[in-house]
């Protein structure tokens, strides 16, 4: 070969090459995504971030991903976006009144169109009707409502161990719940020689993952208000006489429970002012002998756990029964992660991108990408079940960034992320077990028809009434007597909480969920 | 009598200290209990003094690059944004201070204005947006980089220095910047410092600003990220971040 020719034949190589990239160049689009993050903790993704180059050359989407912050931030940052027409393309909402509101302003697009351009995704996640009503408006859907994957890891722990070393038997019903209470508060169950130990540990915890709180003391507190029959908000048996829970008298004995609790000194005296982090502090000292709290927690708190407590025995109690032979630990929606396209994306033409990517993100490697990393390098699978590997945690936690996309609640799922906790003593602890066995035997009540029900406009200041006035009772602040409850009642009227059941009826009857 | 009084003067001075130092006392228990809390070893009851001393949660804090690169990018933000924040802030007060300058009473009112009424949250967001300022540290340096009270206490400071000194300056040829180098600023430390420990202040707190400018969560400063790591202990899907660094890992 002359050197003509050879020099000819590069040329012809690089523009090939050059063709090649431009054409792939041209194909990539630029997709803003914006959502909470899954270990808000973890590192921010760097450039080289294995996953955005991942997403990259299968899906040709180059991805800008944004963190969005929780709570009443990341709604403002969002209606911000809104107003200034500068939605992200793809972004998910946790606040559902914002979602309405971004729909009436015309900001989110219709996705209807997305669904056969991913289809085993829509198979997997956007088949039911009653799910797809809580994203419908006018007729149009206008969000895609991903199920949840984790719901009902909640149960009430008990210490195994206390139980035996005090000759008592796992309470069953309020009564006993009472009794244990008392003796794991009284008796010096960790033998320490000081009365330092709560019998039931519990806060005032309004957080809505995977449970539903209601009006009132929140979720560490609705396996009460389920022993009464009154657990959330809304009575959908009710039909034509629906109302708020708050209003059946069986409300009143309930929080008349939880006083006695207060009374006889079994909870931490400080309860209503805790937060869920001081409560897991609690537990894991060693002075909690029963305690709300989710399986997630468990696992966090497993080695804090056993280096105080080396003897120490966790287990679940059946969620106790009522006088009237009701139980339920509480209330949970069937809905979880949800997906909203901006209309300026669709019109811009990004629709057919954003189902690629999530398709891609559904199943295969896209889903074991976003959902546990880096094959090899983050996790393998061991008998089908994914197994994290990696010694580098925060470079996995940046990788799965995402993984809220991914996560389908499948069983080799859950057994990859909830694994047995080894004692150093040879005990084990099968996470995944604890966690099904919360899920079913606790007579959970789905509720996701909450998340139709709008917002009352004074609605921050009804869950104030409601919640504060509880307390009021069950710290003894306020007599709990007939006139202090009707006065309480009759409060709700200053408040046009008729108002509020009235919308929230005729949305619930709008979407199906009651008669 | 003058000892009497005196001896009554003295026990009045005795109670107002002892009610001082109590009142000083009872502020500092937050504080030296979130020191305590700190130091205490994980897992062991926290109290107001602790028991034993452990810097393990410093170390565990620490070992997060996450935060290492916020604190990095909290003080970048706030040496920079105090320093734009006094130059600008100087340069406004000083002219406006001089009796001289055509208009004064005018700017004054406007920037008067802009303290009374605020444009609001979306308005200043589109500035920022159609500056192609977004997901630049300019947005968090240039918005609100001259506080309108800040500017007024430090142009009423200037206004009380002396005008003899100025005068006497330009009578040896110095310029308006010149006097301004040599003989307001020299003789201005205590407000200069005192107006740039409130903008170093604000800066270090700036919470919401990083939130809804910055996209890219490399750029966020030590209040956010603070706040994700709050976030992720609070969380009913705590196990998904926290329990792989702090629980034993699942086999």
């Amino acid at each position: 070969m002359t050197h003509l020719t050879r020099t000819t034949a590069r040329t012809l190589a690089l523009v090939t090459l050059s063709a090649l990239l431009g054409a792939h160049a041209q194909k990539a689009t630029d997709l803003s995504v914006a959502l909470y993050a899954a270990n808000p903790e973890a590192p921010a993704p760097t450039a080289g971030w294995d996953t955005g180059e991942v997403i990259r050359a299968r899906t040709g989407v180059n991805l800008k991903f944004t963190m969005l912050p929780t709570g009443a931030d990341g709604d403002n940052k969002l209606g911000s976006l809104a107003a200034a027409n500068d939605l992200p393309d793809l972004f998910e909402i946790r606040n559902r009144n914002l979602f309405y509101q971004l729909i009436r302003q015309g900001q989110v697009a219709p996705v209807s169109s997305l669904l056969p351009q991913m289809p085993q995704r829509t198979k997997a996640r956007y088949g039911n009707a009653m799910r797809n009503g809580l994203v419908n408006e006018n007729g149009q859907m206008y969000g895609l409502q991903e199920p949840a994957t984790l719901s009902r890891q909640y149960g009430i722990m008990v210490r195994q161990d206390w139980l035996e070393k005090l000759n008592l038997k796992t309470p069953t019903t309020l009564d006993e719940f009472l009794n244990v209470a008392r003796a794991f508060t009284e008796r010096d169950p960790d033998g320490n020689g000081r009365k330092d130990t709560f019998g039931y540990c519990g806060v005032i915890d309004f957080d809505t993952a995977g449970i539903l709180p209601g009006l009132g003391l929140g979720n560490h507190f609705q396996w009460v208000y389920g022993a009464y029959g009154v657990p959330g908000t809304w009575n959908y048996r009710a039909g034509a006489a629906f109302a708020a829970n708050v209003r059946n008298p069986n409300y009143r004995k309930a929080t008349e429970y939880v006083r006695k609790l207060v009374d006889a000194r079994v909870m931490d005296p400080d309860w209503a002012t805790m937060k869920r982090s001081d409560l897991r502090n609690r537990w894991q000292q060693g002075k909690c002998g029963l305690f709300f709290e989710s399986v997630g927690g468990l696992i966090a708190g497993f080695k804090n756990f056993e280096a105080n407590n080396p003897k120490g025995d966790l287990r679940f109690v059946p969620v106790p029964k009522g006088p009237s032979g009701s139980r339920s630990m509480g209330t949970f929606a069937n809905a979880g992660t949800l997906l909203v396209v901006s209309k300026k994306a669709m019109d811009a033409g990004k629709g057919p991108a954003i189902a690629k990517f999530l398709e891609w993100a559904h199943s295969g490697e896209g889903y074991f990408q976003l959902a546990f990393g880096k094959k090899g390098t983050d996790y393998t699978l061991v008998g089908g079940v994914p197994t994290v590997t990696t010694t580098n945690v925060n470079g996995r936690l940046t990788n799965t960034q995402l993984r809220f996309l991914a996560l389908n609640g499948q069983a080799a799922e859950l057994k990859g992320r909830y694994g047995t906790l080894k004692f150093s003593d040879g005990r084990s602890v099968n996470v995944y077990n604890l966690l099904m066995d919360t899920r079913r035997n606790n007579n959970w009540i789905d509720r996701s028809g909450d998340l139709v029900v709008p917002a009352a406009p004074n609605q921050a200041d009804i869950d104030r009434y409601v919640s504060e006035s509880l307390v009021q009772f069950v710290l003894g602040q306020r007599p709990l007597n007939d006139g202090n409850w009707k006065s309480f009642t009759d409060g709700l009227n200053g408040l046009n909480f008729a108002g509020y059941e009235k919308n929230a009826y005729a949305a619930l009857k709008a979407g199906g969920f009651v008669k | 009598m003058t000892r009497v009084r005196r001896q009554n003067d003295r026990a009045f001075d005795r109670t107002v200290n002892a009610f001082l130092i109590a009142v000083l006392l009872a502020t500092l228990i937050p504080l030296v209990y979130v020191v305590s809390v700190s130091l205490t070893p994980l897992g062991q009851t926290t109290s107001l003094l602790p028991r034993a001393v452990s810097f393990n949660a410093y170390e565990e804090l620490l070992r997060q690059p996450a935060l290492i690169r916020a604190l990095g990018n909290s003080v970048f933000l706030t040496l920079s944004g105090v320093l734009i924040s006094m130059i600008l802030t100087v340069c406004t007060a000083y002219p406006l201070s001089r009796p001289d300058l055509p208009g004064r009473k005018f700017l004054t009112g406007v920037i008067l204005f802009t303290f009374l009424f605020s444009a609001g949250l979306i308005p200043l967001y589109l500035v920022i947006r159609d500056l192609n300022l977004l997901n630049t540290y300019w947005a968090l340096l240039l918005h609100g980089a001259v506080s309108v009270y800040n500017l007024l206490v430090m142009k009423n400071f200037f206004q009380n220095l002396p005008e003899s000194l100025e005068e006497a300056a330009k009578i040896d040829g110095a310029s308006d910047l010149q006097v301004l180098w040599h003989i307001v600023l020299p003789l201005s430390k205590p407000i200069l410092l005192t107006i740039g420990l409130f903008y170093a202040v604000t800066q270090w707190n700036s919470f919401f600003e990083p939130v809804l400018y910055l996209s890219d969560a490399r750029m966020m400063p030590l209040p956010v990220v603070l706040r994700d790591i709050l976030t992720g202990l609070n969380s009913a899907e705590y196990v998904e971040s926290a329990a792989t660094t702090t629980a034993p890992r699942t086999p």
